[in-house]
């Protein structure tokens, strides 16, 4: 159910996305030729009126990745509220699935979104400044890294790419469940639900904060030389695993709190007036 | 035959705020019936279909649809016509179909087709680009064209002309298997009068009638709208 739910729900963002992404990078080819293609790396601009489609397309590049950011929240929230606590919801909580499938479909896909939206952005960036020369000097570098010593020193080192994309997931799905679980709590109220979603925002926002700060306070009342001892018996290479599932834990309890938060408000508190 | 209950509310309650939606609701109702959920305006008809279908969430009381609570496997056996537009614009009705095809086993896609077909409306046409009254019929005939055990309508008729109610109804009537059981809302009683087999009267969150068509007609010499206009005279 959840696979069938993610199509529709990929279908749906991608005919409003997918346009945007190519033209961010459309734009940014485009002011690549503008702009960037001499080899010294100056700002090239050409003098009077031939300056005028330079500006315009850079100007334009410019209000498209604005837009893709802001279109990129908005469809976030967008999608959650009006496609699960509005009249659309009357179809989506009259399918034969779960709530959490229904929030699971909407953060995965929400997930998808910003990472993209990033990578695109990004690419843009690198497509705009960068000439064919410079593409080839990245595949060149990575072929001067000298792998096998990197494997002798530490074999285990290709394990700090899935711990590095987890940890970037886990982080966006809590951005996510943030936003979810405070348009679930807005829902709550009878009247005025946009504003109560906000201040929910606000107010985990505060929390969160407060309960890191009691937190470190309490951790600082402890003798940690116990820890320090069996950290120096630990080689440095894997220190460095353990500090990035610690991050991950981190990461995955606030996200388990907002997830876990929303489906049961969407399971026992659903009020589609 | 499944002996359970299909529709079974037990001491049923809905209040919204200091409001009243349903009140203290005792209701059951078997299978192979075609009911109609009637009342002014504002006396709890469309809450009552939304606790049905898990919509909403009851302040007391239980609501069981043939023996389980609202959710995955009601929503399995149940088919469901808001009274409000609930589809996403950019779709179009292909797209629906296809949707529905998906997500419910007893969507039959060719019938839903061939009713397309018989109200000219285009599988390509876009819902954004439909009129109000063909968006309705498009909701009326993705609902219908499943095989499901309970059809919750709700005011499938108050949005089109009185042409169109006929065709309407008459595709509820000729699309529900016989062991289904079609539960109506509406305010409109003489269209539908002649199609019940049961009707249930609520007044203010309160069910005041729960009867046969037949039996009223026996008892109270008159018919369903006559009772319904001396019931809730303004």
């Amino acid at each position: 159910m959840l696979t069938k739910l993610l199509k529709y729900e990929f279908r749906s963002i991608g005919r409003q996305l997918i346009p945007l992404y190519l033209g961010v990078l459309g734009l940014a080819v485009v002011n690549h030729f503008f702009w960037f293609t001499r080899s010294d790396y100056d700002i090239y601009l050409p003098d009077g009126l031939g300056s005028i489609p330079a500006v315009a397309t850079m100007m334009a590049y410019v209000a498209v990745m604005v837009a893709l950011g802001v279109i990129t929240l908005l469809l976030i929230i967008q999608r959650f509220y009006k496609g699960l606590l509005t009249e659309e919801g009357y179809l989506m909580f009259t399918l034969p699935c779960k709530p959490w499938q229904l929030i699971a479909a909407k953060g995965i896909t929400a997930s998808a979104m910003t990472i993209v939206g990033s990578a695109v952005g990004m690419l843009s960036i690198m497509l705009m400044g960068m000439e064919l020369s410079d593409w080839g000097g990245i595949f060149q570098m990575f072929g001067k890294i000298p792998w096998g010593e990197l494997f002798r020193q530490h074999a285990l080192w290709p394990l700090y790419i899935p711990e590095g994309l987890a940890l970037l997931l886990v982080g966006v799905f809590a951005s996510i469940g943030h936003i979810y679980v405070s348009i679930a709590i807005g829902h709550l109220f009878h009247k005025h639900r946009v504003a109560w979603s906000i201040g929910a925002y606000i107010g985990i926002n505060i929390l969160q904060s407060v309960l890191m700060s009691v937190f470190f306070q309490i951790m600082n009342r402890f003798d940690w030389h116990w820890m320090n001892r069996l950290f120096e018996n630990i080689a440095p290479a894997w220190r460095a695993h353990i500090i990035m599932l610690v991050l991950i834990a981190c990461a995955a309890i606030p996200a388990a709190i907002f997830f876990f938060g929303t489906d049961w408000i969407l399971k026992n508190k659903l009020n589609l007036e | 035959m499944n002996q359970i209950n299909l529709i079974e509310c037990q001491g049923l309650t809905k209040h919204f705020l200091t409001a009243k939606a349903v009140e203290s609701l005792d209701l059951t109702i078997g299978r192979g019936r075609i009911v109609g959920l009637l009342g002014p305006n504002g006396s709890g008809k469309t809450t009552l279909i939304k606790l049905l279908n898990g919509l909403l969430v009851p302040t007391s009381g239980a609501v069981l649809i043939d023996g389980e609570r609202p959710g995955p496997y009601t929503h399995s056996i149940v088919s469901y016509l808001p009274d409000r537009m609930y589809l996403s614009d950019w779709m179009k009705t292909s797209d629906l179909i296809d949707f529905f095809t998906d997500f419910y086993g007893d969507f039959d896609r060719v019938k839903a087709y061939d009713m397309l077909r018989s109200l000219n409306i285009s599988p390509d046409d876009r819902l954004k680009t439909m009129s109000k009254g063909t968006k309705e019929k498009v909701q009326l005939i993705v609902t219908m064209a499943r095989q499901s055990q309970l059809y919750l309508l709700d005011e499938p008729i108050g949005g089109v002309d009185p042409a169109a109610r006929d065709y309407i109804l008459n595709t509820i009537l000729t699309n529900y298997s016989e062991n289904a059981t079609v539960l109506i809302s509406t305010h409109l009683i003489s269209d539908i009068e002649r199609v019940l087999d049961e009707v249930v009267f609520l007044k203010n969150g309160i069910m005041t009638l729960h009867d046969t068509v037949d039996n009223i007609r026996e008892t109270e010499g008159k018919s369903v709208d006559q009772l319904f206009r001396e019931v809730f005279a303004c």
